[in-house]
């Protein structure tokens, strides 16, 4: 379940039956399915490790450089 | 495929006796129209309903500092090269955006929720945290816009700073997507003001079409400051950013795999209107380039009071309300993107259609952003300058793994069936997602070793 909208939530014997209409079954907050995990394989977390390895240490090293040219101006 | 996601769903008796929260219903509203004038052939009646994730995505990455990057381009080069590559740089965002269109109209799902599920916890905060964090520096660079636009006026800074944020606690207290949009869309469209202030710089029309047909002149070649200026075009206009929010948008809109034409549209016109807007704003600079006013160190609405001898009072206010403009969408649409991936990684409603009382967690989220970032707008001597420099540099950066996290999961036939990427998709995907790896790699790169190209 992923809404913890329930204070606001209507009785189910409201008359809502044209919601049922207008909506997708997966579109109501309370009945979104679960995909589940999905398995990676060896490659792809590879990729996604490299990925985000590359992401740290180029904002680390593009921020100090920045940094080191902006409190190098008089 | 198809059928293994259709079994995880509820069958029609279960569904009957399902709570009704206000958020469906509020979303179950704007689905009755669309589904009567879907009914009654209505199509221009039925595109103005489903526009809005699109447009708003790609006017808002036309933000402050893009606006400011793009004068910078129209005050350095001149009418060339950078006109057909800011259209191309848009022809990429909606190769991207399309995806997202896509994978939130059939999971019904935000991206970082689907990063969550189909990744784990672990790639869930991780992509969420990379948002939040270059979304609350971008944020600081959209009150700077917006203080400066604003300031060309004489609005002290704590009164546009405040307003600006009060906009955003007005727009979101609507507690409705479909109010918010149409608020959001309504100042989305003055970013098309810098199209007026192209005309009174009087450009050369031969020019243009001659720049759109030979991908040129480029003054002073391939440089450093022109790999760099490219750079920063392209995180002008593909980020991270728009990723989360347009998905989002489009669950929150509740957007069908039958609106799925209808938000290729939306996004199609959306990048269609920026690269415009961006290449307004390069041609209303072309004056500086031609009176060779050095533009390099030009901030906020530096290029509004240089441009009042070339384009007039009135066509420099107009760059200043654009300025603005820019910001004030960008700030709304920014936050907005930050809550929703906070409320779908942390497991609860990401919606504006929630009450607020209900749903407290995601809308002080959305306004502690935004209020964190106009506050360090006002705090003196605060590193302003610093933020603005390095927010382009994150967003080009965190880029590859997000645009990576979205072709897995455009191409997860499990969650997507017959909507998943076929073979030219993935040509175009997998293609713009090289060439901006490789812009990301060229531009930290030049950024640790600048010597690398000739500077002028």
């Amino acid at each position: 379940m992923k809404n913890k909208d329930a204070t606001s939530s209507s009785s189910p014997h409201d008359n809502h039956a044209w919601v049922h209409d207008v909506l997708e079954p997966d579109q109501l907050a309370a009945a979104k399915p679960q995909f589940g995990l999905r398995k990676l394989g060896a490659g792809t977390l590879l990729l996604l490790w490299v990925l985000r390895i590359y992401v740290l240490l180029m904002i680390f090293l593009i921020s100090f450089q920045v940094w080191k040219a902006f409190h190098a101006k008089p | 495929m198809k059928e293994r996601h259709q079994q995880r769903l509820p069958t029609p008796e279960t569904l009957r006796d399902l709570p009704i929260s206000r958020e469906d219903l509020k979303r179950a509203e704007d689905r009755r129209d669309v589904k009567r004038h879907r009914e009654e052939r209505r199509p221009i009646k039925l595109l103005w309903l489903l526009l809005g994730p699109g447009i708003l995505v790609m006017l808002g990455e036309n933000d402050g500092p893009s606006m400011i990057s793009y004068a910078t381009t129209g005050a350095t080069y001149g009418v060339g090269f950078f006109l057909p590559f800011i259209l191309l740089t848009f022809a990429m965002a909606y190769v991207v955006q399309e995806m997202t269109v896509r994978l939130g109209a059939v999971t019904k799902k935000g991206h970082a929720e689907l990063i969550n599920e189909r990744f784990g916890k672990f790639w869930g905060w991780f992509a969420m945290g990379d948002l939040a964090f270059g979304n609350l520096l971008t944020l600081v660079t959209e009150f700077i816009a917006i203080r400066a636009g604003l300031g060309f006026f004489h609005v002290p800074s704590v009164l546009s700073v405040f307003g600006a944020f009060l906009i955003i606690v007005g727009a979101v207290a609507t507690q409705r997507y479909w109010t918010w949009e149409r608020i959001v869309l309504s100042f989305a469209i003055f970013n098309l003001i810098f199209i007026p202030v192209a005309v009174l710089a009087h450009p050369v029309p031969t020019q243009i079409v001659k720049a759109f047909f030979t991908w040129g002149p480029l003054p002073g070649g391939v440089n450093a400051s022109f790999i760099l200026l490219v750079m920063s075009n392209i995180g002008a206009t593909v980020t991270p950013w728009m990723l989360f929010f347009q998905q989002s948008a489009v669950v929150d809109k509740g957007l069908t795999p039958t609106d799925i034409s209808h938000g290729r549209i939306d996004t199609a016109l959306g990048a269609l209107l920026a690269a415009i807007a961006g290449i307004a704003t390069v041609l209303a600079c072309v004056p500086l380039f031609t009176s060779h006013v050095d533009a390099s160190n030009f901030q906020g609405a530096d290029f509004a009071q240089a441009l009042v001898p070339h384009i007039g009072s009135i066509g420099a206010s107009l760059f200043a309300l654009g300025l603005f403009e820019a910001g004030i969408v960008a700030a709304l649409t920014i936050s907005l993107s930050s809550a929703y991936a906070f409320g779908e990684v942390t497991g609860r409603s990401a919606s504006i259609n929630s009450p607020i009382k209900e749903n407290l967690p995601f809308y002080a989220f959305l306004l502690a952003a935004a209020g964190i970032a106009a506050l360090l707008v006002l705090i003196p001597n605060a590193p302003l300058v610093f933020i603005t420099l390095i927010v382009n540099v994150i967003a080009v950066l965190a880029m590859p793994p997000a645009i990576v996290f979205l072709l897995l999961l455009v191409n997860d036939r499990e969650i997507m069936g017959e909507h998943a990427n076929r073979t030219l998709g993935n040509v175009f995907g997998i293609g713009v997602t090289i060439f901006l790896i490789l812009a990301g790699l060229t531009y930290g790169i030049l950024t640790i070793f600048p010597h690398l190209f000739p500077t002028s």
